[in-house]
Order: structure tokens, then sequence, then C-alpha cells
């Protein structure tokens, strides 16, 4: 073979078998061809339908950016404060950030000219207006009353200006007249009605009142609630038929059988122990029952 | 013993879409065990360069309607598949994070361990040897000593001048020869 002339110069890689030294499992390329059509057919497969035969509604892919934004700011506001975080000293540092832009935002309005908020002018006037009312506030707190702004530097000219009109005017109209001597016996009249008559006038005494104080209207009511009370009780209790119920006689009679008592008093009672009691008692006698009591005493006596 | 198909005959039904796929059938059985050997040379692993050659086989399905002829289409396919062997052994470069002599001695491990390999222990070392060239090298090397392809087949291959092949070639083999005696 031609081309393997070479090897002539080589003769230690010529005495290698210059055979395949590398082998294939059995059957290897008797199903290799049918390997690569499947593999072929499988490949136009995914050609001819890249998304595997689904599909998407119109325009989906146009929104799905949109879409999914939108989904962010929807989870992320659902999520609140606990889904978001700042960098460390965020807020210490925050300030300082703030003043720093403000002032690069001055700087390049400066640049442009000279610029002010948006809507300034909208505001400015109720701005000022707001302004004025807390100034006058803040000023009325303080000393309680307030002139207008300038007031004391044009005083003097008013006053000077006003006598100067008051003199070009000259004395004041004499249409009216008073008696003479009018003016200086005013003010004698006056002193004499007002501070002088006060000066007259007796004081008049204090007047302490008694029952000034409620607890004294109630401790007095009370004392005579008690009074009448006890009136009431010891008229009840100086009746005679009470007086005779709590007598020390009754007591000691109110025990002895009515026969007992009967007994004693028919054999030791006379006429003048009848007539001492009737008259010393004062009780409404009955005069019928007098002379039949008087009866069957005479009676018992014969 | 079948003739084999021409190349001509193959791309003139592969033009017609009724006979594509009849066309690309007679070009796998004329080409798919030299391309896989090719294959199989560089990457040593027989798993790896059967994943390859069916990548390769794809490859010139998708773009074999747009083949000139101003080439032979078997050095167009060797092409297909020496680029898919590059890249596949950047990729193993890049994933390990290892630089080509790793890349070698990897290889070389799969080659001791591999089952499909029958050769003695002459063709072993054999092996070995190409396992320490450079990637160009051992490409030139296999093309020339196994293939038997002429320096302008390769050229049409690998993009390189019949000069620069020539001088790789001799290095390679300079290298092999010194390698065998040494380890002789």
């Amino acid at each position: 073979m031609e081309n393997r002339d070479w090897l002539n110069d080589y003769m230690s890689l010529k005495q290698i078998n210059p055979a395949n030294p590398f082998t294939v499992p059995a059957g290897y390329f008797d199903d290799l061809e049918a390997r690569i059509m499947s593999r072929k057919n499988l490949e136009d497969i995914k050609n001819n339908a890249p998304e595997g035969g689904f599909t998407v509604p119109e325009n989906y892919f146009d929104e799905l950016t949109s879409n999914i934004q939108s989904r962010v700011t929807i989870e992320a506001a659902i999520n609140g404060e606990a889904g978001f975080t700042i960098p460390e000293n965020y807020f210490d540092e925050l300030t300082s950030n703030i003043q720093s832009r403000i002032a690069i935002e001055t700087a390049i309005n400066e640049d442009a000219g000279f610029a002010v908020p948006e809507g300034y002018f909208d505001k400015l006037t109720s701005s000022i207006q707001s302004r004025i009312a807390i100034e006058s506030a803040v000023e009325s707190e303080e000393t309680g009353f307030a002139v207008p702004e300038g007031y004391f530097e044009i005083f003097a000219e008013q006053v000077q200006s006003r006598i100067a009109i008051e003199e070009e005017l000259g004395e004041p109209s004499v249409a009216f007249t008073v008696p003479d001597g009018y003016f200086a016996e005013l003010s004698n009249n006056i002193l004499s009605k007002t501070v002088n008559q006060e000066s007259i006038v007796k004081r008049s005494g204090i007047v302490r009142r008694m029952f000034h104080s409620t607890a004294v209207k109630y401790a007095t009511a009370a004392c005579f609630a008690v009074a009448i009370g006890g009136g009431i009780l010891l008229n009840q209790g100086s009746n005679p038929v009470n007086d005779h119920k709590n007598s020390f006689l009754h007591k000691q009679l109110s025990d002895l059988p009515v026969s007992d008592i009967k007994n004693y008093l028919q054999l030791n009672v006379d006429a003048g122990d009848t007539q001492q009691t009737v008259a010393t008692d004062s009780a409404q006698v009955n005069d019928a029952d007098l002379k039949n009591a008087l009866q069957n005493y005479v009676d018992s006596v014969q | 013993m079948p003739t084999e198909v021409d190349d001509a005959e193959i791309l003139s039904k592969f033009q017609d879409e009724k006979t594509r796929n009849a066309a690309f059938n007679m070009l796998l059985k004329k080409y798919q065990q030299k391309i896989y050997w090719h294959i199989r040379r560089m990457v040593i692993d027989h798993d790896d360069a059967d994943d390859l050659a069916q990548d390769v086989f794809i490859k010139v399905w998708k773009n074999l309607a747009g083949f000139r002829n101003d080439a032979q289409l078997y050095t167009w396919m060797y092409r297909i598949a020496t680029n898919e062997c590059i890249t596949f052994l950047n990729k193993k470069k890049a994933k390990n994070n290892v630089s080509l002599d790793d890349v070698a001695y990897e290889l070389a491990d799969t080659l001791a361990d591999s089952t499909y390999f029958n050769g003695d222990a002459a063709q072993r070392k054999l092996q070995e040897a190409l396992l320490t060239l450079p990637e160009k090298q051992r490409l030139v090397f296999n093309m020339k000593y196994y293939d038997d392809l002429k320096y302008e087949e390769i050229s049409q291959i690998v993009g390189t001048s019949v000069g620069a092949l020539k001088a790789s070639f001799h290095l390679a083999v300079k290298k092999i020869e010194a390698h065998l005696l040494s380890k002789d």
C-alpha cells in the first residue's frame, strides 16, 4: 500500500498490528442505523412542532412580561413589611442622603435657571395667609395685644398731624353754653354726690348667719325630732292605766287568784276606802253601777 | 457482497422529498462505521462515541440539503465528526477543570478499564502513546494510520495546509516511536 510506505522508516511502529484494536458490543452496528433514524425522526418532530403541539393564547408572550411584573408587585404588597428589607444602616444614612440629593437637585436647577416646585404659585397665597395667621396667633399669645405693623413708628407723626389740624380748626364750636362757673362747681357737685356721700353712709354691721352650715340645720332638726318623740313617749307613759299596770301593787296582786282578793276585800275593806278610791282616781263613775255596788255592800253588811 | 452506493446518488435522492429518508438510510449504511471509529479513536469510550456518532448524523441530516458538491461527502462528514470530538474533549476539560495532559490521563484510564478493547500489548502501548499527543497530531495520525486518508483529504477535514499536516504527522510519529522504544 502506497500510503503506508512511511512505516518503513519507523520499525517499532511497523511491527504493531495495524488492525483496529477497539471493539463494539455485539450487534452494535446492526441497530445503529435504526437508532439514528429514530433519533432523526424525533428531531424532525421537534423541528416541526417546537412547542410539542401545545399552544398559548394569542399575544401571550407579548403580555407575559407585564403580567409577571404585576404579579411580583402584588406579591410584594401582600407580603408587606415582612417581605421587604432595607440595607443595613439605611435609616441612619437616609437624612444625609436626602440632603445630598436636595443639594444636587438644587445645583442642577440652578444650572438650568431658577425653578420652583410644581404648583408652587397655586399654593403660595394660601401658604402666606396661613403663615400670617400663625404669626398673628403667636404674637397675640406672647403679649395679649397687638398693634398694626409700624404703628409706633408713625404714632408721633399722627399725633402731631392731629394737633396741627385741631389748631387750624381753632376753638370748638360755641353754639352751646353753660352757666358761669358751671365747670368750677361741677367737680364739687360730682364729689359731693359720689365720694363724699359714701363717707357719710353708715356702714351696716356684719351679719353672721347662724344656720349657714347645712350640718347645723340637720342637727337642729334632729334635736326637734328627739324632743317631740320624747314628749310623746312621756305623755304615753304617764297614762293612769299604764301607771297602774306598771305599779308594784298591780304586779304583786296579778299573781293572786281573784277569789282570794274578793275574800280579802270582803273581810277588810270598809265604805271609806271605796270613796277614797273613787275620788283619787277621778275616773268616770257610772252612777248606776255605783248604786248597785253600794247596795251590794249594804246588803252584804246587813 | 453488495456494492457501495455512490455519494452522488445519495445526494440526488436526498434532494427529493419522497426519497429523502431512503437516501439517508443509504448514507448511514455507507458511513456509520467509518464515522464511529473516527470518533471512537478520539474519545476512546464506546458510550461517548455512540452519543457523538448519533449527534454527527443528526447534524448531517439537518445540513445535508445545503451541502455543496465542491467537497467530498465523506470529508464533509469527517469534518463534522472531528469538530464534535474536539468540542466534546474541550467540554470534558472545562467540566473537570483539568489540563490537556489530565484529559490524556483520564482517557488512558478509560482505555485501561475498557471492556471493548481486544488489542495486544503492542497495540495498547500504541494507544497510550497516542494519548500523549496533542489532539491535532492524534487526529492526523489516526486518519493517516487507520483510515489511510491522503493529506489532501485530511487537509479538507481539519482545515490545515498539507505541509503543516505533514509536519504534524511526522512529529507525531517520532513521538510515538520514541514512546514505544522507551517503553521497550
